[in-house]
């Protein structure tokens, strides 16, 4: 189809002159949208935010994987899921008992995330291989640094 | 807000609660051990006047964020995640071990948030020292 001169403008929303002015949006499966222009205009601040945070989330678990390779014989695992409205990063150390000093190191990577990533509050725990899942669902969780969890063969059974 | 005296008599009334918890009973010893030093945090920010306090992620933050609480942060990040692991724990017991209990849960983190708390609080409050019991009740 072609299009016509007009329909190649942009359409443009001002803040200050549409911000009550109805914008209404079709969709292939002619779904309508109606929105005012405030509306409009914070959506699309929202996604930027969004991406912007995904930006910051994807560099920290970067980093917290680097950190954790580093210490690749103490830490058998990590993973990251959300836990309310926070970002929990879950790791398993090599031994079945608590590291203590694996303990102490991740107390000054949580205030090292806090000073360098703009992504919220930041929770990180320790918390044995055996019994991971009684933490976070490992399979909708994002495995970050080591083995992948899995079940105990006994459950499976 | 509960004032700094309240916040102190419920840190007094846990550690001395945890000095009857046998050893047997670590998820207890640790979930107590928790319950005392963050009665002894918030006695802390009582004292400095910190309001809006209104749940443990604001606690860990304001402890994060300010250079005067850094060394208590340091002790009291593994205990809260020690007592976060060990209470929901199947088998508790095997996460740590009775002779670690003392030396590295109590004497390493407990102790120093509560000694931090006393010197930022300008208060020697004649606590006690700390002793585990070591024997089981018998039933």
């Amino acid at each position: 189809m072609t299009r016509t001169r007009a329909q190649r403008a942009p359409i443009r929303i001002s803040e200050s002159h549409d911000a009550e002015r109805s914008v209404v949006l079709q969709s292939d499966d002619d779904d309508v949208f109606v929105r005012t222009g405030k509306q409009v205009i914070a959506a699309c601040r929202l996604g930027i935010s969004l991406d912007l945070w995904l930006q910051e989330l994807h560099a920290m678990l970067g980093d917290v994987q680097r950190w954790a390779a580093d210490r690749g014989a103490q830490i058998r695992t990590c993973y990251c899921a959300p836990r309310g409205g926070r970002v929990a990063l879950f790791f398993a150390p090599a031994s079945s008992t608590v590291d203590f000093t694996l303990a102490d190191e991740l107390a000054e990577l949580s205030v090292n995330l806090l000073q360098r990533y703009n992504v919220g509050s930041t929770e990180v725990q320790q918390v044995p291989w055996d019994e991971l899942d009684r933490f976070l669902d490992p399979q909708a969780a994002r495995h970050v640094h080591g083995e992948p969890w899995q079940p105990h063969p006994t459950v499976e059974a | 807000m509960a004032s700094l005296g309240n916040h102190i008599r419920q840190w007094k009334h846990n550690r001395t609660f945890l000095t009857m918890i046998p050893l047997d009973y670590r998820d207890w010893i640790i979930t107590i051990a928790f319950y005392s030093a963050l009665h002894a945090i918030d006695a802390l920010l009582a004292f400095d006047k910190v309001r809006g306090i209104t749940s443990h992620q604001a606690r860990n933050d304001v402890l994060m964020r300010t250079n005067r609480y850094q060394r208590i942060y340091k002790a009291y990040h593994p205990l809260y995640s020690l007592s976060r692991t060990i209470r929901y724990l199947a088998d508790p017991q095997a996460w740590i071990s009775a002779e670690d209990t003392q030396p590295r849960v109590i004497d390493a983190y407990l102790v120093p948030i509560e000694q931090s708390v006393e010197r930022l609080i300008g208060q020697d409050l004649q606590l006690g020292k700390l002793r585990i019991t070591a024997a089981s009740p018998k039933c």
